[in-house]
């Protein structure tokens, strides 16, 4: 399998507080990988530390296979927008642009305003960025990531702070990028519902943790309906359910089982559970919102 | 390095606090030349000139005295140092780039070898308004020792780039406009070296008349002590003090670029 991008217990610590703590992730090429966190569980730590902003003070990664130290020049490779984008607010947009440009050596103009175009921010060239809304000044932060032409970006909560409007228009243009130019996207969010829209694989962060990564099928599963039953023998009960031809369940918290099928059925569950001389403590139906889930796993985490 | 030049020029091109820098500049070339020329001239008769050591006439090295007379323009360069420098820290635009390259030296070099073509052109407007309007306004205006005037300039634009190295070393290390502008307007105005009066002072009490003395070895001291009628001991010893604080404060930026993280 080929990873555009690896990261192999990446830590960094600042003092005696483990900002990031051995945090491995595996992105493939074409992805969009969301790390969700909470404020303060370590994502900017993290993509600072791949943006080469910030040494790791342990492990390592790879871009292209390679370390980064090995190879500077992959570095022109990757896109970055860490927290607000970096922008010369007296400046007009094409002229934060071509300073972009120029720090990477090059001097396409055609190409700048092409990618003024595409984040829609045609004909705004000459406007002065204190003039630009903050959904505008997020897009051009996104168009000087690319004007490098990166395999990688790495955006760091790039909705923060906007309006519905502007989320949904960042979104897009997130999609967008992913499709049409093949880039892979990094991207970091509190937010799950709005990464649950465009991302195809997660990973959590919490207190500087990945303490869950999963891919978009699996986060459906995990949140979509579900029959949640307490037996007074789990084990027991995993059996009588198999012979009833249930597979798609999961035992947590070696107590309760979440069954995903057959979800009208649990009549009939609790039933079979008794003729087995099983007890059924509890059961319902669930339904977990994205957020909700997301809430779940890092409150759980939380110390 | 060379794109990270272009890119900074480029900056300094675009940004409005070059250009209102660089009026001021000559703003302050138009004042000292007015008032050199009522030195010259002496048009109440004081006596100004001789005083003043500007009798026998304008000449080109004394367009340098108009200069090492007063701070101002280095005040000017100081503040221009400072905002040019702490630019893309202040907007983030540092975070888009510093990444780039392996070696995070090599940007805050270049920053700083921008800095001084900026440094450069400011001082070129500065001095060529006043060569300009000795030429045009002074009576009677000879090149002069040519040659002298030539020592005496790359001595001057040595102490420049010492004290842009300081400033930008201040700005560097406190990453704030404010932090670069307290410590560089404390020496460039003067007030520093009240403090290093005060040294001179005890250590001319505890060695009874020692050679050399603590502001010697201190920029604005060492600036103060340049001359057109300096002895080549004098000479020798400003120069290396500057070449030190040039070295030492460009060095400490790099290295403090390369370690520390970018927050």
């Amino acid at each position: 399998m080929e990873y555009i991008l690896e990261t192999d217990n990446l830590t960094k610590r600042y003092g005696n507080i483990n900002a990031v703590d051995h945090v491995s992730i595996h992105v493939k090429r074409g992805e969009i990988y969301g790390l969700i966190g909470r404020n303060g569980a370590g994502k900017t730590t993290f993509f600072k530390m791949l943006a080469g902003l910030s040494k790791p003070t342990a492990g390592q990664f790879s871009i292209f296979g390679e370390p980064p130290e090995n190879t500077p020049k992959l570095r022109d490779r990757i896109g970055v927008l860490i927290e607000s984008p970096g922008l010369f607010y007296t400046m007009s947009a094409i002229n934060n642009m071509k300073i972009q440009a120029l720090s990477l050596g090059m001097n396409d103009d055609e190409y700048l305003h092409e990618l003024l175009n595409d984040v829609g921010l045609g004909g705004m060239e000459k406007m002065k960025v204190k003039k630009l809304s903050m959904g505008m000044r997020q897009r051009l932060g996104i168009a000087m990531s690319l004007v490098g032409r990166p395999d990688i970006l790495l955006l760091d909560e790039p909705i923060n702070g906007l309006d519905p409007q502007g989320i949904v228009e960042i979104r897009e243009l997130i999609e967008r990028l992913s499709k049409e130019r093949n880039i892979t996207i990094l991207i970091s969010s509190h937010i799950l519902e709005e990464l649950s829209k465009i991302a195809t694989r997660y990973g959590i962060i919490h207190n500087g943790q990945l303490i869950d990564e999963f891919t978009h099928q699996e986060l459906l599963k995990r949140c979509s309906e579900r029959i949640e039953i307490r037996p007074s023998d789990p084990t027991k009960a995993c059996t009588v359910l198999e012979q009833m031809g249930i597979t798609e369940y999961k035992v947590v918290d070696q107590s309760v089982i979440q069954i995903f099928e057959r979800l009208t059925d649990s009549g009939d569950i609790v039933l079979e559970l008794a003729k087995n001389n099983i007890k059924t403590l509890s059961i319902a139906v669930k339904n977990e919102a994205l957020e909700d889930y997301f809430l779940s796993i890092t409150g759980g985490a939380k110390k | 390095m060379l794109n990270l030049i272009q890119m900074n020029l480029y900056r300094m091109k675009k940004a409005v606090s070059t250009w209102v820098l660089a009026i001021v500049a000559v703003a302050i070339a138009v004042l000292d030349f007015s008032i050199m020329k009522i030195y010259v001239d002496d048009p109440f008769g004081w006596g100004l000139a001789e005083i003043t050591g500007m009798e026998g006439g304008m000449d080109m090295m004394k367009t340098i005295t108009g200069f090492l007379r007063g701070t101002d323009l280095l005040i000017v360069l100081s503040i221009f140092v400072v905002i040019f420098t702490n630019a893309e820290q202040k907007c983030g635009f540092d975070k888009n780039i510093i990444g780039i390259t392996k070696h995070k030296w090599k940007q805050t070099l270049s920053r700083w070898l921008s800095a001084m073509i900026g440094v450069t052109a400011i001082m070129a407007l500065a001095y060529g308004t006043f060569t300009g309007l000795s030429v045009i306004f002074m009576n009677s205006f000879s090149a002069g020792d040519m040659v002298a005037y030539g020592k005496l300039m790359l001595i001057v634009y040595l102490f420049y780039a010492a004290f842009s190295a300081v400033f930008f070393f201040f700005t560097t290390a406190f990453k704030s406009s404010a932090g670069g502008l307290v410590p560089s307007l404390l020496i460039t105005t003067g007030v520093l070296s009240l403090i290093t009066k005060l040294l001179d002072l005890g250590a001319e009490r505890l060695f009874h008349n020692p050679k050399y003395l603590p502001s010697d070895f201190f920029l604005e001291g060492a600036y103060a002590a340049v001359s057109p009628d300096a002895s080549n001991g004098t000479i020798l010893r400003v120069v290396v003090t500057a070449a030190v604080y040039l070295v030492v404060a460009l060095g400490l930026s790099m290295f403090m670029q390369q370690k520390r993280d970018v927050r």
